[in-house]
C-alpha cells in the first residue's frame, strides 16, 4: 500500500504520494471536464475534490483503463453532493420559509440558453446522458456501458434511439422554435 | 437541423459542450487534492484492513435539532461542504466507518421506522413495501429519496429494487450514519430495542 510508520502514525509513502500526484495530472482535466459539463463550477471543483480522494483511497482498485470508472465514482460523488444540497435546502426552508435559489444545483447554468442545451433537456436524462458521454466525453459504447452499469448491447441500442430522439428534437425545434413537446418514443 | 449522420450529431454537441476541451488541472489544484490526500492517511484497522476517515453524513432532525441549525445558519452550511478529516471513534460492526456508533436512544430520535422491500427505484426516488411497522405510521407504501451507502467509498447508491431493509425517517429524511440499511440480523436487533418490537404488516416478513 505504501504507508510508512513514524512514532505510531501512518504516512503515505514518497512513491506512493508522487504515483497520486501523477495520476492526478494525468486524469483529473478529464474528471473536471466531466463534472463542469454537469454541474456548476463551484460544485464541480468540490467534487472534483471527493472524487480523487476516493481514487486515493481506493488506487489498488483504479483500472488500468481509468476514465469509466472516474467517470462513474464521479458521477456517484455528483449525486451525493446534489442530494446534500437538496437536503440543506429543505432544512433551510423549512427554518426560514424563504424560495428555493434560482440557481440550478443540477445544470451549468451559463449555456441554458443554448439550442443544444434545451434539446438535451427535452430529452429523458438517461437519454441524454447517454449523449453527453459519446460526444463530450468520447466514450465508445462498451466504456459507455461500464460508467452506466449496463451491457454493451442495451448501451448500443440506447445510444442508437437516443441520437434519433436528439435528432427530432433539434429538427422540431428548426421547424418551430416555440415547441417544448417531445419527441414522439420519448417518456 | 438536418443531422443526417453520427458526425454531424456529434460535431453538434461538440459544439455546445460546456467545458473548454483543452482545459487541465493548475498547478495550484494538483497540489491542494494531493495535500488533501496526504491529510487523509489511512489508520490500520484491526483486521488489517485501512480504514479512513470520511465525511460524516449530517442527519437533523427535530424541533431541537432544526432550531439549533436556525442559529447556526451560514456556519452549518459550511460544515455541510467541507470534508472533515477526523479520526473516527470505535463502530459497530458493518456500520459505516465515519460515523458514531449505532445506538438505541439514536434511533429513537427518528419518528419512522420500518421494515420493507424495494419495489422500485425511480432516479432518485425510492418506494418500499412496508413490511413491519417499528415506529409511526409509514402506511403500506413509502416513498423516499435515495441516499447514498455511507460503507461504500464510492458513494453508490444504498437503496436497490428488489431488497429489504430497515429504514428510519426523520421529518421525511433517511437516516443515514446505519441508522437506515440492508436488513440485517444486527440491525434487526437494534430496532426492536428501539421500538419495541413493532408491528408486522405481511405475514411473511418478506
Amino acid at each position: 500500500v505504501g504507508v510508512g510508520h513514524d512514532r505510531g502514525v501512518l504516512h503515505p509513502s514518497a512513491s506512493r504520494v508522487a504515483e497520486y500526484d501523477a495520476f492526478v495530472r494525468a486524469h483529473g482535466g478529464a474528471v473536471l471536464r466531466f463534472l463542469r459539463r454537469r454541474t456548476d463550477v463551484d460544485t464541480a471543483d468540490d467534487v472534483l475534490g471527493d472524487t480523487m480522494l476516493v481514487v486515493w483511497r481506493r488506487f489498488a482498485d483504479v483500472p488500468s483503463e481509468p476514465l469509466p470508472w472516474l467517470y462513474t465514482t464521479a458521477r456517484n460523488c455528483l449525486r451525493d453532493a446534489q442530494r446534500a444540497a437538496r437536503r440543506q435546502q429543505r432544512l433551510v426552508s423549512r427554518i426560514t420559509a424563504i424560495d428555493r435559489p434560482a440557481v440550478s444545483y443540477d445544470h451549468p447554468a451559463e449555456h441554458a440558453d443554448d439550442t443544444v442545451h434545451k434539446a438535451l433537456a427535452k430529452l429523458r436524462e438517461g437519454d441524454a446522458e447517454l449523449l453527453r458521454l459519446w460526444a463530450w466525453e468520447e466514450l465508445p459504447p462498451a466504456q459507455i456501458a461500464q460508467v452506466l452499469g449496463v451491457s454493451v448491447n442495451a448501451a448500443t441500442i440506447r445510444l442508437h434511439r437516443a441520437k434519433k430522439r436528439l435528432r427530432a428534437v433539434l429538427d422540431t425545434t428548426e421547424q418551430d422554435p416555440s415547441t417544448t413537446s417531445r419527441p414522439e418514443g420519448a417518456v | 437541423m438536418h443531422l443526417d449522420d453520427d458526425d454531424d450529431l456529434r460535431s453538434t454537441l461538440r459544439g455546445a459542450d460546456p467545458s473548454v476541451r483543452q482545459e487541465s488541472l493548475g498547478e495550484a489544484t494538483v497540489r491542494r487534492l494531493v495535500a488533501a490526500a496526504e491529510r487523509d492517511a489511512p489508520t490500520p484497522t484491526s483486521r488489517g484492513r485501512l480504514r479512513r476517515p470520511r465525511r460524516r453524513r449530517l442527519l437533523l432532525s427535530g424541533v431541537a435539532t432544526t432550531i439549533a441549525a436556525a442559529v447556526a445558519g451560514i456556519a452549518l452550511i459550511g460544515t455541510l461542504s467541507t470534508p472533515a478529516v477526523q479520526d473516527p471513534p470505535p463502530v459497530m460492526q458493518g456500520a459505516p466507518q465515519s460515523c458514531s456508533a449505532l445506538t438505541v436512544d439514536e434511533l429513537r430520535t427518528n419518528d419512522v421506522a420500518f421494515a420493507g422491500r424495494v419495489i422500485s427505484v425511480t432516479g432518485d426516488t425510492v418506494t418500499f413495501t412496508v413490511t413491519k411497522t417499528y415506529a409511526g405510521s409509514p402506511g403500506s407504501t413509502v416513498t423516499v429519496a435515495q441516499i447514498s451507502d455511507d460503507s461504500n467509498d464510492d458513494g453508490a447508491d444504498l437503496f436497490r429494487s428488489g431488497r429489504r431493509y430497515l429504514v428510519a425517517l426523520a421529518d421525511g429524511d433517511v437516516a443515514g450514519c446505519g441508522q437506515s440499511g440492508p436488513g440485517t440480523r444486527q440491525l434487526e436487533r437494534l430496532y426492536k430495542a428501539a421500538f419495541t418490537g413493532g408491528v408486522t404488516v405481511s405475514p411473511s416478513g418478506r
